[in-house]
C-alpha cells in the first residue's frame, strides 16, 4: 500500500489508560470517512463466553442507547456504505462510514455500538435463531465452535459485554477525507466506558468443536503456525505460503485440482486473529470415500511438489505478495470475514490497518520488498517444507452429505 | 476500418483525437472527463472501450462475450460453462505467465454473457492483451481433458447451495426454459464432446457480440490500437439478436426447494424501474438483516431476488414504509454504483455487459437515474416485491 502511504499522514495518537489506541489516516479526495474499531476478546475464552461473544457481535448493529438499527443504516446510506460488524473468535471489528464531514456522527455511532450496545432480549433471541439456521458453511468454518447456550441468557451476555468491551482495550482507525486531528478529537469525545467498575468474565466451560458444516461438501483444512507481521522470518514465510496456496499456479490448485482431481475450490486463507494472520489451507471436497486417506495423500503430494519449484515459483510468489500489499490488488488471501477477502475500498484498507494496530504491527510492503530479495529458491523451498510439516489437519464434514 | 461513434461525448472524443491524436497518445495525459475514455465500434461488429484513471495502480482487461443465439438447450445445458473452463485453460501456461507478473485471471458464465477478466499491476497490460488474444485462438480440447474437467465440475456443482436452488426455481418460474441457470446440468455435460466445445468456440469468438474493455492508468488512446489488434481481425459472425428481451407475461408461483425467496421481475438496466427495485431491495436489506438481495446486472429482463431462510421472514417486506426507506435505498444504490466505478474488475464487468446489450447506456446514465429517482418510482419498485406481484419461492413440500 505504498500509494496509500504516500497519500496519508498516519500517526499513532494518544495512548492513555482510558482511551483506545487511535490511528488517523488521511486519504484526501476520498469523499468519505470511515471509523473502524477492533475489540480484542479477553484471553482464554471457553465455550459459553465465546458463544456470548458471537451473539454480542451479531447483535451490535441492532442499535445502541442513542441509535436504532434504522437510524444507523440511514446514516450509512448517506455514504452509500452499510455499517458492518465482523465477529471472530478472538476479536470483533466494528465499522461505520459517513460522507466527508461526518466524522462526528460516524464516531458517535461506532462508539455507541462499542460501548453502549442495546443487546435487547429480542435481538439476542434473533441472533440465536440465526446461528441455529446458519446455512453458510464459511460462517461456521470461520469460528468452528459448537454454541454453548446453557445459562447464556441476556444477563450473561450483558455481563460479557461489560467485562470485555472496555475502551482501553480497543483500537480505532479513522481513515478518509479528514483534517489532521479531526479523527482523534471525535474518538476522544465519544469513546468512554459507561460503567467504572466492570464485572469479571463469567466462569466458563470448555469449547467444543463443530461436528461439521452445512451443505454437501466436506471442508478439509491444514492450519500452519501464525504469521506475525514484523517477525524475522516474515518474508520467507509469506512467500512460501503464497507459493503453496495462492493462485491457480499455486501448488494447492495444481496438486489437489489438476493432479489429483479431488476439488474445484482450494486456497490459502490468511485468517485475521488478534495477534496476526492464521494460515488456513482449505479445500472443499464432495463425495470422498476415505477423507483421511485423501487428506494425507494431498499433503504428501504437496510436499513432493516443492521439489519441482523453480525460479519462476519464487518470482511469482514475490509478485503476488507485492500485488496484495503494494499495488492494491484484491488482497487474496487476506480475509476479513467468512468468504470475504480484503479489497481496495477505503473500508477494507481501514480494516487492514486496525487489525495491524491490534496485532502490534501493520505489514510494511517496503520492508517486505527489501527482505524478499534475500530469499532465494532454496530458502523458499525449505520454508515451505517447514510449513507443511508444522501444519495440523482436520476435516469438517458436510452435514447434509452425511444424512 | 470504419469507426462509428454514437454518443455525443464520444463524438467529441473522436474530434479531439483527430485534431490532436499524437498529443493525446504521446503527450500529457488527458484530464477532461470526455478524454478519459474512448470507445470504438470495429468493422467486424466488436466494440472496444478504454477508461483512463490516473489514480489507479492496477488495471483490468475484460473480454465480454454475449450469449445471444448460443444459449444452452436442455440437451446441452452447461455447454457454455464448460467452454468457459477450457478457454481460460488455454495451453496450460496462462496462469503461470500471468501470476508471475502479479496478475490474476477470472472467468464467469452468466445467463446473458461470459466474462473473462485479467487484473494486475499497471504495466502488465500488454501481457494481459496477449493472453486475451490467445484465448481467441482455436480451442485446444481433447475428449480425455473434457471428461476430467466435467468430473471437477461435479465438485463445483456440489458447492451450490439451497439458495442457488431457490434462485434457479424463481428464474424458471418467471422465464420458463429461457431462465435455466448458467451453471448447467452435470448429466448434460457428461454427454458433451470436444467437437461441441470447438463448435461453440467458433460461434462465440466472432466480432458480433464481443466487447473488450480496458481500465487503466494509461492514456486510453494508447490502448485503442492494441485492443483493436486483439479482436479486430476476428470474423464478424452472424448478427446476434437478443432472445430474451421481453418481460414475462405471466408468473407462476409456489416452487418448493429449501429456503424462501421473493423475486421481482425487472426490465433490465436502462429502465428506471430496475434501479428503483434495486434501491428497494437494498433498503429492505438495511432494515432486515436476515434478508439478502441478489442481482446480476444486465440490461435484459431479469430478477432481483430477496432470499431468507423461510417465508415468514420475507413477510417483513410488507412492513417497509416507502417514505422512510426511500432515502436509505437510494443512498445505498448510489454507493453500489460508485463501488462499481472504483473497482476495476466490477467496472470492466458492468461496462462489458452494457456495451454488448445497450451501448448508449453508461454508468453516468445509471448514476443520473439513481440520483433523480422519485419516491413514487421507489414505491413502485418496492411494490414489485409484494406477495401479489413477486415470484414466490417457499419452503414446503419439496423437502
Amino acid at each position: 500500500m505504498s500509494t496509500l502511504a504516500s497519500l496519508v499522514l498516519a500517526a499513532a495518537l494518544g495512548q492513555t489508560r482510558t482511551m483506545p489506541q487511535i490511528t488517523e489516516m488521511m486519504v484526501p479526495d476520498s469523499g468519505r470517512v470511515t471509523v473502524c474499531v477492533a475489540v480484542p476478546a479477553p484471553e482464554d475464552m471457553g465455550g459459553r463466553n465465546r458463544t456470548a461473544w458471537r451473539l454480542i457481535g451479531e447483535t451490535l448493529m441492532e442499535g445502541s442507547g442513542a441509535y436504532s438499527r434504522r437510524v444507523i443504516f440511514a446514516y450509512g446510506s448517506q455514504a452509500g456504505v452499510a455499517p458492518r460488524v465482523q465477529v471472530f473468535s478472538d476479536w470483533i471489528l466494528i465499522q461505520v462510514s459517513a460522507p466527508k464531514g461526518g466524522t462526528d456522527i460516524a464516531a458517535q455511532i461506532a462508539a455507541g455500538m462499542a460501548t453502549d450496545a442495546r443487546l435487547s432480549t429480542l435481538d439476542v433471541e434473533k441472533a440465536v435463531q440465526r446461528r441455529k439456521t446458519e446455512g453458510n458453511p464459511w460462517v461456521l468454518w470461520g469460528d468452528a465452535q459448537e454454541p454453548e447456550m446453557t445459562r447464556v441468557d441476556n444477563a450473561y451476555i450483558k455481563r460479557v459485554y461489560q467485562a470485555a468491551f472496555r475502551v482501553e482495550r480497543m483500537h480505532v482507525v479513522v481513515m478518509g477525507d479528514v483534517a489532521a486531528g479531526e479523527g482523534e478529537r471525535e474518538v476522544v469525545k465519544y469513546f468512554r466506558d459507561r460503567i467504572t467498575d466492570p464485572p469479571s468474565m463469567p466462569r466458563d466451560v470448555n469449547a467444543r468443536p463443530i461436528k461439521g458444516v452445512p451443505g454437501r461438501v466436506d471442508f478439509w483444512e491444514w492450519q500452519a503456525p501464525l504469521l506475525k507481521p514484523g517477525a524475522p522470518d516474515f518474508a520467507p514465510r509469506i512467500l512460501a505460503l503464497y507459493a503453496l496456496g495462492v493462485g491457480k499456479d499455486g501448488a494447492m490448485t495444481r496438486v489437489l485440482r489438476e493432479k489429483l482431481g479431488y476439488t474445484y475450490r482450494q486456497q490459502l486463507v490468511l485468517w485475521p486473529q488478534r495477534d496476526g494472520w492464521l494460515p488456513r489451507f482449505v479445500a472443499q471436497r464432495a463425495g470422498s470415500q476415505d477423507a483421511a486417506a485423501e487428506l494425507n495423500a494431498s499433503w504428501e503430494a504437496m510436499r513432493a511438489d516443492i521439489d519441482t519449484w523453480d525460479k519462476v515459483t519464487l518470482d511469482r510468489a514475490r509478485m503476488l505478495v507485492l500485488g496484495s500489499l503494494d499495488t492494491g490488488l484484491p488482497m487474496d488471501p487476506f480475509w476479513i470475514g467468512p468468504d470475504w477477502r480484503l479489497g481496495e475500498s477505503l473500508e477494507d484498507r481501514a480494516a487492514f490497518a486496525v487489525h495491524g494496530s491490534m496485532a502490534g504491527k501493520v505489514i510494511d510492503p517496503e520492508q517486505f520488498a527489501s527482505d524478499s530479495l534475500k530469499v532465494d529458491l532454496e530458502i523458499l523451498k525449505e520454508t515451505a517444507r517447514e510449513i507443511i510439516d508444522a501444519s495440523s489437519s482436520g476435516v469438517y464434514p458436510g452435514l447434509e452429505a452425511k444424512r | 476500418m470504419s469507426l462509428r461513434y454514437t454518443s455525443r461525448v464520444l463524438a467529441r472524443t473522436l474530434l479531439v483525437a483527430l485534431v490532436g491524436g499524437c498529443t493525446l497518445a504521446f503527450g500529457a495525459p488527458p484530464t477532461a472527463p470526455e478524454e478519459m475514455r474512448r470507445r470504438e465500434f470495429l468493422e467486424n461488429g466488436a466494440i472496444t472501450f478504454a477508461q483512463f484513471d490516473p489514480q489507479r495502480t492496477t488495471f483490468s482487461v475484460t473480454l465480454a462475450i454475449s450469449a445471444d443465439n448460443v444459449r444452452d438447450t436442455d440437451a446441452r445445458h452447461g455447454l457454455r460453462h464448460v467452454w468457459e473452463h477450457f478457454v481460460v485453460r488455454g495451453d496450460g501456461t496462462i496462469d503461470r505467465r500471468l501470476e508471475r507478473m502479479g496478475c490474476y485471471l477470472t472467468a464467469v458464465t452468466q445467463r446473458d454473457v461470459t466474462l473473462f477478466q485479467i487484473q494486475g499491476p499497471v504495466g502488465a497490460e500488454e501481457l494481459a492483451l496477449d493472453i486475451i488474444r490467445e484465448m481467441t485462438a482455436p480451442l485446444q480440447v481433447s475428449e480425455e481433458a473434457l471428461k476430467k474437467e466435467v468430473a471437477i465440475m461435479a465438485q463445483e456443482a456440489a458447492l451450490r447451495t439451497d439458495f442457488d436452488a431457490i434462485s434457479d426455481a424463481a428464474w424458471l418460474a418467471a422465464f420458463g426454459p429461457e431462465g435455466r441457470n448458467p451453471f448447467g446440468s452435470l448429466e448434460a455435460m457428461a454427454g458433451l464432446t470436444a467437437e461441441d466445445l470447438r463448435d461453440l468456440h467458433r460461434r462465440q469468438i466472432v466480432g458480433n457480440g464481443m466487447a473488450l474493455v480496458m481500465v487503466s492508468a494509461s492514456d486510453p488512446n494508447a490502448w485503442m490500437g492494441p485492443m483493436r489488434a486483439v479482436i479486430g481481425d476476428l470474423p464478424s459472425g452472424p448478427e446476434r439478436f437478443p432472445d430474451n428481451e421481453e418481460e414475462p407475461i405471466s408468473v407462476e408461483k409456489g416452487f418448493t426447494p429449501a429456503g424462501a425467496a421473493r423475486a421481482a421481475v425487472v426490465p433490465g438496466l436502462g429502465d428506471p424501474a430496475t434501479l428503483a427495485t434495486l434501491a428497494a431491495a437494498l433498503a429492505i436489506r438495511a432494515e432486515f438483516p436476515d434478508i439478502s438481495p441478489v442481482y446480476t446486472p444486465s440490461t435484459r429482463p431479469g430478477l432481483i431476488t430477496l432470499r431468507a431462510v423461510d417465508s415468514a421472514t420475507l413477510k417483513s417486506i410488507e412492513m417497509v414504509q416507502p417514505a422512510l426507506s426511500f432515502p436509505v435505498g437510494q443512498g445505498y444504490l448510489l454507493g453500489w454504483i460508485r463501488a462499481q466505478r472504483s473497482d476495476p474488475l466490477a467496472f470492466g464487468a458492468i461496462m462489458g455487459v452494457l456495451l454488448l446489450q445497450r451501448p448508449n447506456f453508461t454508468l453516468d446514465d445509471m448514476e443520473n437515474q439513481a440520483a433523480t429517482m422519485t419516491p413514487e418510482q421507489f414505491a413502485a419498485g418496492l411494490a414489485r416485491f409484494r406477495a401479489d406481484r413477486a415470484v414466490i419461492v417457499e419452503v414446503g413440500g419439496g423437502q
